[in-house]
């Protein structure tokens, strides 16, 4: 899996975000390489720029300046409809809040990720995978939110994507599914040889992560490496 | 409160694609409605107005020959508070320029101007001088046509003399606002027919009338009863050869006018209603659904401490504001239609003022509705929402709740094969049942009334085509000024260019049937003819009578008889016979209502050998213009119809108003369509932004995303269109029977090619809307939509 070319490659980008006649700068020259296989947890308070960084890699945003590359692909070149290929292609997302299609089951939400790659796993693996076969056929109001985030794990990763983006994938949930969720997120990467990409403002999920990289007013402040990450289950948070 | 006005403004720019379209939907339905209902008004002031200040007779008396003492008389009967007498008789124009007769009435006017029943409008020129010999005073509209002015000289062949008569005035008269000959015509030709009125004295003595009349006019009390009068005249007038007396209510050109107006009243009534209605349902629905997105404001006005009435007020504001400015705006659509309209009446009726003027109740009464209704959606949804604690509201909605559905359950093998797309659209159309039956009645509305804009041009094409195509099967009508005998038909033959002539005896009667009772035109056709279309209501042909009558049906309804009854005719021609006929069939016509038996029994029934009144011609189209020159100089001629010319007079005239008309009744239909349409899309785009955002995040094209989207749009809208198009055929059917009348009735027909435009028009706005919302989906803020909670 691992080569020597870097998966993610980050080069002085900056974001300004323009609120009415105020600039707001969200990235000030963020320099970043991540590697294929990795997991890196980003820590840092809100508004230190953590998710916009998630965003320009995830193909949502493009930096004001600066460039991102996916392996030899420079994003910020990329046509939106590119983008959109390039998201579809290569990554998947995890947010906060599921985003989960209340219309559609347990499965059939997996399966809206399954239609359009081009190389899918099978949905009803993916649920086994997160620990729901056996509640594969339920809609989303018939959930705890814990099965929900799993739920948008497996969507997410069931289009057999290079990199996982986790946005505060457990903001919602309380201390105990929390520890689940990150579980599954680490035994997913783990297995599929997923590089993951974690944003969080708990410092000891850092614990979990390959690299631990700490945001402030729109710069890396910190990166450290963890020799020995540690399962989720012995995180105390 | 200043801040929520504030937000107010800063909503209505936000959402001013919407709020345009529910502003367009309220103009159109106020705008249909004060259209039909200003230019109703318009006529029947213009008509009671007319009638009143040129004293309109009540009752009409025409009869062979009585001394004009009579009246004194006549002023006996009780009711009658008026009584003159005048001279009537069907004279032949000789106009150069044109190839074939013209007809006209003479009238007889006092000598001297004075007060009088269907009294005169002089629109230019003056009364009579003298004792008024050879001068004449024509039909405005008439002379109109023809170019003629005051001083011009008029040949006319009176009597069997020619006269060259000095025109002094051109006039109009309250019994002929519709310029008519006779009930067949459907419009007024004033080329071929004109009205000319002569001095008493003039009269007289052109006619050899010398102290006598063949007309009498009634004015009757306030609230006489009418049908006493006319048994009281048609007694008394009985040993003068009366022809039977009338009322108002069946007088030609009134019938015509009144028809329309009850017409308009009817229309004024439906139409607008159904338009009005449709807006004021598709307004409940967006301003309720409007109201719904603001949950979360709604809950953190109230967190702050504003109270449920500052909202509730706040939100009506809303409401009344885009109300108001539909309705504004409606209204002045409505009265530039109506004036439109009124225009387009000036070719068919004579008014000396046609009025119309913007009724402050109609005005009134489409503001109230349109802000009704706006308040009423906004309001029922703000219940809802503000019952909710402040924290309710604030706290993210629980995901909608789900469930499989029937289809699914029952009919798993296809839903298996289904994708995501059409699982999602079925199931949420599967769990909001109301709010998708209430956009599918929205939709269904506007194609129902789609439908009905395109059914009247339909109906009219079919009327004529079957009128001029299978009925009227003649090129020329001509019609004698008196009967005939069988030597008459031999001259008509004689002429050259004529390929075949079949005689036609009409007379005046009047049909009793118990009760009821009819007057109308009785034809007697020659066994074996073929230019007067005989048919029911499939178009077959209906078997000659040999014995009996033929009614047309709407003759055969306004008297309750059925083939195989018996009837009671009395002939108005001054003969006074009374004979009873058996009905031996009905026959379907759109124009008229009349009787029809066979030329020999109905010649011996009224006392003749054989006679004949008219003939039809079949003639060669080469020679058809010398043909009128020469029938214009056979002095028993009084009148010639050519097919032709009423075919262009129709498209010349009726056809175009009514295709402007359609025009705007289409325009309307469609703005609400596309209005119900868009918005119908726009809400569910709202209320799926963040679905649908997920869905861009994990790779969906815009294109995949608005598909999701369009799916359900094309759905409700392809639903509506079962329960739309039948809602339509619904209003059609009301429609032709608020029209039916003994005058012309529409054909109640749905031509497939209608339904189809009807569908290609809703699905076509469908599509439309569609388009301009993807434009939307490109632009859903990912980030924004996902991070937030609502």
């Amino acid at each position: 899996m691992a080569s020597d070319q870097p998966l993610f490659r980050v080069d002085n980008v900056s974001k300004i975000y323009s609120m009415g006649e105020v600039e707001v700068p969200a990235l000030k020259g963020v320099d970043l390489e991540v590697d294929e296989g990795e997991i890196v947890v980003i820590l840092g308070p809100s508004g230190s720029g953590k998710s916009t960084l998630l965003h320009m890699l995830g193909g949502m945003d493009r930096p004001t300046a600066g460039t991102v590359h996916f392996r030899d692909t420079d994003l910020t070149t990329l046509s939106d409809s590119e983008l959109t290929m390039y998201r579809r292609n290569h990554i998947g997302f995890v947010f906060q809040f599921y985003n989960l299609v209340p219309s559609l089951t347990a499965l059939e939400n997996i399966a809206v990720a399954t239609e359009i790659a081009p190389n899918p796993r099978d949905p009803l693996e993916m649920a086994a995978l997160v620990g729901l076969e056996e509640r594969a056929d339920h809609f989303p109001s018939q959930l705890s939110g814990g099965e929900q985030q799993r739920v948008a794990i497996a969507r997410a990763v069931a289009k057999r994507p290079e990199v996982l983006l986790c946005d505060e994938p457990t903001g919602a949930l309380d201390a105990e599914t929390g520890v689940l969720v990150l579980s599954v997120l680490q035994q997913v990467s783990r297995e599929l040889g997923t590089t993951l990409m974690l944003i969080t403002h708990n410092a000891a999920i850092g614990e979990m992560g390959d690299r631990v990289i700490r945001f402030g007013s729109g710069k890396i402040v910190e990166q450290t490496t963890n020799q020995n990450p540690m399962e989720p289950t012995t995180i105390v948070w | 409160m200043r801040v929520l006005d504030r937000k107010l403004v800063r909503n209505l720019r936000e959402m001013k694609s919407q709020a345009l379209a529910i502003v367009l939907i309220i103009a159109c339905g106020v705008g249909a409605f004060v259209t039909v209902l200003t230019a109703y008004r318009g006529l029947k002031g213009s008509r009671d107005d007319y009638y009143v200040r040129y004293r309109m007779a009540d009752i009409w008396a025409p009869l062979e020959r009585a001394p004009r003492r009579i009246t004194r008389d006549l002023e006996t009967i009780p009711g009658v508070r008026r009584v003159e007498s005048r001279i009537e008789f069907e004279v032949t124009i000789d106009l150069p320029e044109l190839d074939q007769p013209c007809s006209g009435r003479v009238l007889s006017a006092p000598d001297v101007r004075r007060r009088i029943l269907n009294d005169l409008h002089l629109a230019r020129g003056r009364w009579f001088e003298g004792d008024g010999t050879r001068e004449v005073l024509v039909a405005e509209r008439f002379a109109k046509i023809h170019g003629l002015d005051v001083g011009d000289r008029l040949m006319v062949i009176m009597n069997n003399k020619k006269e060259a008569l000095r025109i002094v005035g051109l006039a109009l008269s309250p019994e002929f606002v519709y310029l008519i000959r006779g009930a067949g015509q459907i419009l007024p030709d004033a080329r071929h027919f004109t009205v000319l009125w002569l001095s008493e004295t003039f009269a007289e003595s052109v006619f050899d009338f010398k102290d006598a009349c063949n007309s009498i006019l009634v004015g009757l009390d306030r609230g006489a009863d009418a049908a006493a009068a006319i048994d009281a005249l048609d007694e008394a007038l009985d040993r003068y050869g009366s022809f039977g007396a009338y009322e108002r209510a069946d007088q030609l050109s009134n019938r015509y006018l009144s028809n329309e107006i009850d017409g308009l009243k009817g229309t004024a009534t439906m139409i607008p209603t159904i338009f009005l209605g449709v807006a004021a349902f598709v307004l409940f629905m967006l301003m309720a659904r409007l109201v719904r997105t603001q949950r979360t404001q709604i809950a953190m006005f109230r967190a702050v401490g504003y109270r449920r009435r500052d909202l509730n007020a706040h939100f009506l504001k809303l409401a009344l504001l885009i109300g108001t400015v539909g309705a504004l705006l409606g209204i002045g659509m409505g009265v530039w239609f109506a004036a439109s309209m009124v225009e387009l009446y000036r070719e068919f009726y004579s008014f000396p003022v046609l009025k119309f003027d913007v009724d402050p109740i109609v005005v009134g009464a489409s503001l109230i509705v349109s802000l009704l209704f706006s308040s009423l959606g906004a309001l029922g949804a703000m219940r809802a929402i503000i019952r909710l604690t402040p924290a309710d509201g604030l706290r993210p909605e629980a995901p909608a709740i789900y469930r499989k559905i029937l289809f699914e359950r029952h009919a798993g093998f296809i839903w298996r094969r289904l994708s995501f797309a059409p699982r999602m659209v079925l199931r949420s159309i599967a769990r909001r049942k109301l709010r998708a039956a209430v956009t599918i009645g929205g939709v269904a509305m506007s194609a129902s009334i789609m439908l009905l804009a395109l059914f009247s041009p339909d109906s009219i094409d079919i009327l004529m085509d079957t009128q001029w195509r299978l009925v009227e099967r003649q090129d020329i009508k001509v019609t004698f000024h008196n009967e005939r005998g069988r030597a008459a038909l031999y001259d008509l033959k004689r002429l050259e260019g004529v390929r075949s002539v079949e005689p036609e005896l009409g007379v005046p009667v009047r049909l009793r049937h118990g009760r009821h009772e009819k007057r109308t035109g009785l034809t007697g056709l020659q066994p074996g003819q073929s230019l007067q279309g005989l048919i029911d209501n499939e178009l077959r042909t209906v078997a000659m009578p040999t014995d009996g009558l033929l009614l047309s049906r709407k003759l055969a309804d306004i008297l309750h008889v059925r083939p195989g009854d018996e009837i009671e005719v009395e002939v108005l021609n001054g003969r006074q016979q009374i004979f009873r006929a058996p009905i031996e069939n009905v026959v379907d016509e759109y124009i008229g209502a009349f009787a029809y038996a066979e030329i020999g029994r109905l010649s011996r029934w009224i006392q003749e050998e054989f006679v004949l009144t008219g003939a039809r011609l079949l003639v060669d189209p080469a020679r058809a213009r010398e043909l009128g020159r020469e029938l214009k100089e056979l002095p028993a001629v009084a009148a010639v119809d050519y097919k032709a010319q009423m075919l262009q007079i129709f498209r010349d005239t009726l056809a175009a108003s009514q295709a402007a008309m359609n025009a705007i009744v289409i325009l309307f239909a469609g703005i609400i369509t596309f209005g119900v349409t868009y918005n119908t899309a726009r809400i569910s785009l709202s209320e799926r932004s963040r679905e649908l955002a997920s869905m861009r995040v994990l790779g969906f094209t815009t294109r995949e995303v608005s598909a999701v989207l369009s799916l359900e749009n094309f759905l409700l809208s392809g639903a509506a269109l079962v329960p739309g198009i039948g809602l339509g055929i619904g209003f059609i059917w009301l429609l032709t029977k608020l029209y039916e009348t003994d005058l012309f009735r529409f054909p109640f027909i749905i031509r497939a090619d209608s339904v189809a435009w009807t569908v290609v028009i809703v699905m076509g706005f469908t599509v439309l809307a569609n388009l301009l919302l993807r434009r939307r989906t490109r632009e859903l803020d990912l980030v924004e939509v996902l991070k937030a909670r609502e």
